[in-house]
């Protein structure tokens, strides 16, 4: 069966493999153990909130005032907020991260890709605290001023001072830059240069050639850039909490509003009892929702990888 | 190391036995992925049945500890009294060690950090741990048994006098409400608050400044700052804050750094950042701004007056001439009386009681204090 081999006899070979291969696989199974322990925890402490309040209250009632008399418990303000808060990210974000890597994949000489690619490594590489600092004092003020100016005459606007809905997504938005830039990168890389040449021999411009050739065969893979990037926003809590505002309220682009990692962060110190639980409700959906996102993601890295397979 | 030389191994035998036989090798293969899909789940399986095992004993310990904690700290307290007085009294002052965990409220941080200094100047065996999270957490963090003193702004609350704590008045401090240092205005009626907090004031140009738009920065739900600022007003659950911040720093960056903005923060932790409003008792009709209907502030406003006078007058602050001070206890509590509390909390608590600890509050607090 074996040969013996240069390094060692065939029976201390076997021995080493037998051990080499349990601590391959107890390395493995830790970040299982781990996934599976947190989906377990955040579900046991997520349901019994859910029970008691009554699903109905948390995901469709808006009023959210655990410290009251009367507790009142409604997440879907901070629902909607998260989600749209994402999505608005990704509408920024996903147009200059796609086109920055169209930009580094097609069109840059390999200087000025340098330059770009080690600025996109450093915006990985950046505290999210840093992040929403830098909105905070450098963002919010623009905003503010421009929320001043779209509302000059209107009644009943609360001002937010610029934290708000859309510092939140702005913020975002350049936090998901790195994933997405690398990820799209990746993808319009691995486009078969004989799709490029076809279209050129067409008499296609180069421009023409990327929007209409190269960036459709990479579609899978940027789907994914967009996938990861809205997880990455998603999950955000650190830069959000200091540029959103933090008021439970409608989400709107120029509201203060609550995340579902916000809520988690700046409540879970103090909160005790049903409010507790209710937090590890919100939780649960947090884990929901990016959960929904990785199959997305499975589902487009499949669809690309049955495309260029 | 030696896992490397084995990882190494591994990989060469591998090729070598690729070169041999393939058949056997597949067929291997196959049970190979059987048995270790097999060994996965069952190491799943066990992992999480070890891990809510530990979360169940781990909790049910913290549980059974802190009912055995309050045991022994009724009958500490009994043969406490004894030796009570030792920390307390003078001999062993330079032998005194352990630590003093505390935790709670950001806008006492100023204070706690200047009396623990001193405290472990003092002792300089003890070490002193702060956290500042906010007044709830840190009454939540002392129920838990994870700090000794938990720092509040505000009084405790009947559910947490239930749980077993109990509340030390430390010091009374004002509240004080901050703008932007360029905003003109310089005072504010108890109405004019209300309303600016209730959402009815969106201008600062009703309140006699320039065109500017109020913004409402307030902290969040677990701040004792909060309650004690809503209770002083008789808002409590009204306010419609544009910001929540999580610190009396942030509320201060925050108003610092936003035209129009307003805040309130503990009087002490003011700092030239911002500029403190003169709060007016007197309801005042400039810049034609009508009077604010007339039933309403003097309800369950007068009162709130007479109770914010109350503490103030407890504190020692005379309220000057229609001027008034929305002020907030600075309390630390405990699980259980002090004298059933560990050596070096006892001796925490003498040494704020001491003339020493006095003058540190005082010189922080200001002399309107005494």
């Amino acid at each position: 069966m074996y040969t013996s081999s240069v390094i060692g006899s065939r029976k201390r070979g076997a021995a080493a493999d037998k051990a080499a291969g349990a601590v391959f696989f107890c390395c493995a199974a830790v970040s299982v153990a781990a996934v599976a322990a947190i989906a377990f925890y955040i579900i046991l402490s997520g349901l019994p909130a859910l029970g008691e309040i009554g699903m109905k209250e948390i995901l469709m009632e808006r009023v959210w005032k655990p410290g009251a008399e009367r507790q009142r418990f409604g997440v879907l303000n901070m629902i909607l907020a998260s989600v749209e808060g994402t999505l608005l990210a990704a509408a920024i974000g996903m147009p200059i991260g796609v086109l920055t890597a169209v930009f580094l994949a097609e069109v840059s000489g390999p200087r000025a890709a340098g330059a770009v690619r080690t600025a996109v490594e450093l915006l990985a590489g950046i505290p999210s605290v840093i992040y929403g600092l830098l909105g905070a004092y450098l963002l919010t003020p623009l905003v503010y001023k421009l929320e001043r100016k779209l509302f000059a005459g209107s009644q009943g606007h609360q001002y937010t001072g610029g934290a708000n809905l859309l510092s939140a997504s702005l913020v975002l938005a350049v936090m998901i830059l790195p994933t997405v830039i690398n990820v799209s990168e990746a993808a319009i890389r691995r486009v078969p240069p004989d799709i490029r040449a076809a279209s050129l021999a067409l008499g296609a411009s180069r421009t023409q050639t990327i929007f209409r050739a190269v960036l459709p065969a990479a579609r899978p893979g940027i789907t994914a850039a967009m996938v990861l990037g809205l997880g990455r926003a998603m999950g955000e809590a650190t830069a959000i909490l200091l540029v959103a505002g933090n008021s439970v309220n409608f989400p709107l682009p120029f509201r203060s509003v609550r995340f579902l990692t916000a809520a988690i962060v700046s409540e879970m110190g103090y909160a005790y009892g049903t409010h507790r639980q209710v937090l590890f409700t919100v939780g649960l959906i947090l884990f929901l929702f990016i959960m929904l996102i990785n199959v997305f993601l499975n589902r487009s890295l499949k669809k690309g990888a049955g495309q260029s397979g | 190391m030696r896992g490397e030389g084995a990882a190494g191994k591994k990989e060469h035998s591998g090729v070598v036995g690729a070169a041999g036989t393939q058949e056997t090798e597949g067929a291997e293969k196959g049970f190979h992925r059987r048995k270790v899909y097999l060994e996965m789940l069952a190491l799943l399986l066990a992992t999480v049945w070890a891990g809510y095992a530990l979360c169940r004993v781990w909790t049910e310990g913290i549980e059974q500890g802190q009912g055995i904690e309050q045991g022994q700290g009724i009958e500490q307290g009994h043969s406490g009294k004894g030796k009570g007085e030792g920390p307390a009294g003078d001999g062993m002052q330079g032998r005194l060690s352990g630590t003093v965990r505390m935790a709670g409220s950001t806008s006492m941080e100023e204070v706690v950090w200047a009396l623990a200094e001193a405290f472990m100047e003092k002792y300089p065996d003890v070490t002193v741990t702060v956290e500042f999270v906010g007044s709830s957490a840190g009454a939540e963090a002392v129920i838990r048994g994870s700090a000794d003193i938990g720092n509040l702004s505000r009084s405790i609350s009947p559910e947490e006098e239930m749980l077993g704590l109990v509340e030390n008045k430390v010091a009374v401090s004002g509240i004080a409400v901050c703008v932007d240092v360029s905003n003109p205005v310089a005072e504010l009626t108890r109405g004019q608050l209300e309303d600016i907090y209730k959402g009815r004031i969106t201008d600062w140009r009703e309140l006699g400044g320039e065109e500017l738009p109020v913004v409402t920065v307030g902290r969040e739900a677990g701040s004792g700052t909060r309650e004690a600022f809503e209770d002083a007003l008789g808002l409590k659950d009204q306010c419609a804050y544009a910001n929540e911040m999580d610190s009396t720093g942030a509320v201060m960056a925050r108003v610092a750094n936003t035209p129009g903005a307003i805040g309130y923060i503990s009087s002490d932790a003011a700092n030239g950042t911002v500029r403190i409003l003169k709060l007016t008792d007197r309801e005042t009709e400039e810049a034609g701004e009508p009077a604010e209907d007339p039933g309403k502030p003097s309800g369950d406003g007068r009162e709130a007056v007479g109770s914010a006078e109350a503490s103030v007058a407890d504190g020692g602050r005379p309220a000057g001439q229609g001027e008034y001070v929305l002020s907030c206890p600075y309390i630390m509590v405990t699980k259980g009386e002090i004298c059933a509390q560990s050596a070096p909390v006892q001796a925490w608590f003498a040494f704020v009681r001491s003339r020493e600890g006095q003058d540190i509050l005082k010189r922080i607090l200001g002399p309107a204090d005494e």
